[in-house]
């Protein structure tokens, strides 16, 4: 309606300066504000630059390496040398060449996980937190009945019906993984609900579609962004977890879980086998939860951490 | 008071009926060992229509959940169908496991609710101090570690503490299981021999717990210290450590409880990890070898225990919200 009625902004750019106006201010946008935040939150930057080259090196090595994890001529439990710079395990494969490809399943997996626990998790929530009555019941107790039993358990359950390659896993932990997605989607949802401009959109006559389209989602983008790069982490970890414990990827995919599985035997004697792996699970994981972190506090319009 | 449990434990039966037979369906899907034995050489079909027929897997399968339904609400938890064990009876055998990893699981816990709470607590009173930093970043870095890579370092380490009182002419006093004859001796030696067993993984299984328990004390403490009954607290004069203890800590706890509570499936998932790892025969190594040998039987009680646990636990928490928050009235 506005929009056609008034047009608030001239088509071309007033540049002169104004009489009477030493310096003129513009608006912000808010995702701009966000934007900048994020930006100038040192902790999170760094962990964005640390993060962006381990998944840069986990595409673009396999190009640059001599070998790759098809490769089993080398000597059982070679030393680090410079043919095999982090030495070959128990059948001969050479050790980078097997980290670099699982730490790409390890990111895929991870990267499913998150988009499929945000998708099911912020629809459920949001369909029961607008619709309430019986809706909201049944899908609170769906997340209840989700969450009677230890998620490694059923994802373990999951993995052995589906099969264990890499998106089959991945799919098995995306369907249990968005409980608490959902739950706090729900009780925002909830809140926002009941607030003035809902109660006007829904007085003009928007359908439940548009309410959630365009009032309620939009409301919700920080806490879903947040949960969604938290869920990358938890899913990493989930499925190191899985495949270490024998119920995950299996052969011919792999993980950084199933690495560790095979190695961890030689910590003592050949500790690079299993520190190498180690490390990069832990800089995923850490580099984003510090991501989520720095994303949260640039959301958040009470923090003081940041300028704007 | 009562009211409210019973109608809370009345609410919670469809829940685990329903859970059970999702579960029945899932383990199903997961396979039957007749997979394996059809596939073992010089079996006929015939064999296989006959082993299916005294398991009874010819037959529906709802037919076979209600089976299995009666069976359990009657205490007859089935026999193990994985074709290597001698038909191990279900309910023994689950009961065994979750002993072993119950002690584990307790001890491990307790120790990460007092510390956890306790740290996170003196990091909020202390907030931007050195302490606050250390402990943030240290919660923080063991959040994002992978359980059972610490429960392997620490295991690395054990053996090197080992061999270091080994070489001091003592003896090895960290063991991986309890000693087959049981702990004897005197008082000081069974509680030394105790905690040889029992340090690492309760260590191991405590540490994750512990970053996350600490962090949420932490900022739910900040909260309550933030608030307006705090300050008001604070300008009547009272001393500072009853504002803390009385007005502040007391209300931090709430959010905090409902963290416990919800974490008890997580923290069964890293027992299972942390006894694989220090290879205990317990939950862990139950599930992983009831999933690997498609035994449908134990999985069924493997799950509904954990099951009928969970609900418990959030039954617990439920009533001890009512005594931490009076505003919460229960009944």
């Amino acid at each position: 309606m506005a929009d056609t009625v008034t047009k608030t902004t001239p088509d071309e750019p007033d540049t002169t300066p104004r009489a009477g106006h030493e310096f003129d201010t513009e608006a912000r946008k808010q995702w701009k504000i966000v934007l900048r935040r994020f930006l100038r939150h040192r902790m999170a930057m760094i962990s964005l630059s640390v993060l962006v080259l381990i998944v840069l090196a986990a595409i673009v090595m396999p190009w640059f390496l001599p070998y790759d994890h098809t490769y089993t001529g080398g000597g059982r439990y070679e030393d680090p040398g410079p043919d095999h710079p982090l030495g070959t395990d128990n059948l001969g494969r050479d050790m980078l060449a097997m980290l670099v490809r699982g730490t790409q399943f390890s990111l895929l997996i991870a990267v499913v996980v998150a988009a499929m626990a945000t998708v099911i998790g912020v629809t459920l929530g949001a369909v029961a937190g607008l619709l309430g009555g019986w809706v909201d019941t049944l899908f609170m107790r769906l997340v209840d009945l989700w969450l009677i039993i230890p998620q490694l358990a059923l994802v373990a359950l999951a993995a052995s019906a589906f099969g264990s390659s890499w998106y089959l896993v991945a799919i098995a932990l995306g369907l249990f993984s968005w409980m608490s997605v959902a739950r706090i989607n729900r009780g925002l949802t909830l809140s926002l609900a009941n607030q003035e401009f809902v109660e006007a959109a829904r007085a003009m006559g928007a359908s439940n579609t548009r309410i959630v389209v365009k009032h309620i989602l939009p409301n919700l983008t920080g806490v879903i962004t947040v949960n969604a790069t938290l869920a990358v982490a938890t899913a990493v970890l989930a499925e190191a977890a899985l495949s270490f414990i024998g119920l995950g990827v299996n052969i011919p995919d792999t993980s950084l879980g199933l690495i560790i599985n095979n190695n961890y035997a030689q910590l003592e004697l050949r500790p690079w086998l299993f520190w190498a792996p180690f490390l990069v699970i832990v800089l995923i994981s850490l580099t984003v939860n510090f991501i989520g972190d720095g994303i949260r506090d640039a959301f958040d319009p009470k923090q003081t951490k940041v300028r704007a | 008071m009562l009211r409210y449990i019973i109608r809370r434990i009345l609410i919670s039966i469809p829940i685990l009926g329903i859970g059970s037979f999702l579960a029945y369906l899932l383990v199903s899907a997961a396979g039957n060992p007749i997979g394996e034995y059809r596939a073992t050489p010089g079996v006929t079909e015939e064999d296989v229509q006959n082993l299916m027929i005294e398991l009874g897997l010819d037959r529906p399968i709802w037919a076979r959940y209600w089976d299995w339904l009666t069976g359990f609400l009657t205490g007859d938890w089935g026999e193990s169908l994985a074709l290597g064990s001698a038909k191990a009876d279900v309910y023994e055998e689950v009961m065994r496991a979750f002993s072993v990893t119950f002690r584990l699981v307790i001890g491990a816990e307790i120790l990460a609710i007092v510390l956890g709470v306790a740290i996170g607590v003196l990091a909020a009173v202390r907030q931007y101090t050195i302490f606050d930093y250390v402990a943030t970043t240290a919660a923080f870095v063991m959040f994002s570690m992978p359980l059972f890579c610490v429960a392997i370092v620490l295991k690395m380490y054990g053996i090197r503490f080992n061999d270091l009182l080994v070489s001091m002419g003592g003896e090895r006093w960290i063991r991986t299981i309890p000693p087959a004859q049981g702990f004897q001796g005197s008082f000081f030696e069974q509680v030394s021999q105790y905690v040889g067993v029992y340090l690492l993984p309760t260590l191991s299984l405590m540490l994750i717990s512990f970053a996350a328990y600490s962090r949420f004390q932490r900022a739910s403490m900040l909260e309550t210290l933030g608030s307006d009954y705090v300050r008001t607290a604070r300008a009547k004069g009272l001393r500072p450590s009853r504002v803390i203890f009385r007005h502040a800590f007391r209300n931090a706890l709430i959010p905090v409880t409902t963290m416990v509570s919800l974490n008890f499936s997580a923290v069964l998932g890293g027992a299972i990890m942390t006894e694989m790892v220090f290879g205990w025969r317990g939950m862990g190594s139950l599930l992983v070898d009831a999933v690997g040998q498609k035994d449908p039987p134990m999985l069924m009680g493997w799950l509904m225990v954990t099951a009928v646990l969970t609900v418990a636990f959030n039954l617990v928490a439920d009533i001890v919200y009512g005594f931490l928050d009076p505003r919460i009235r229960l009944g």
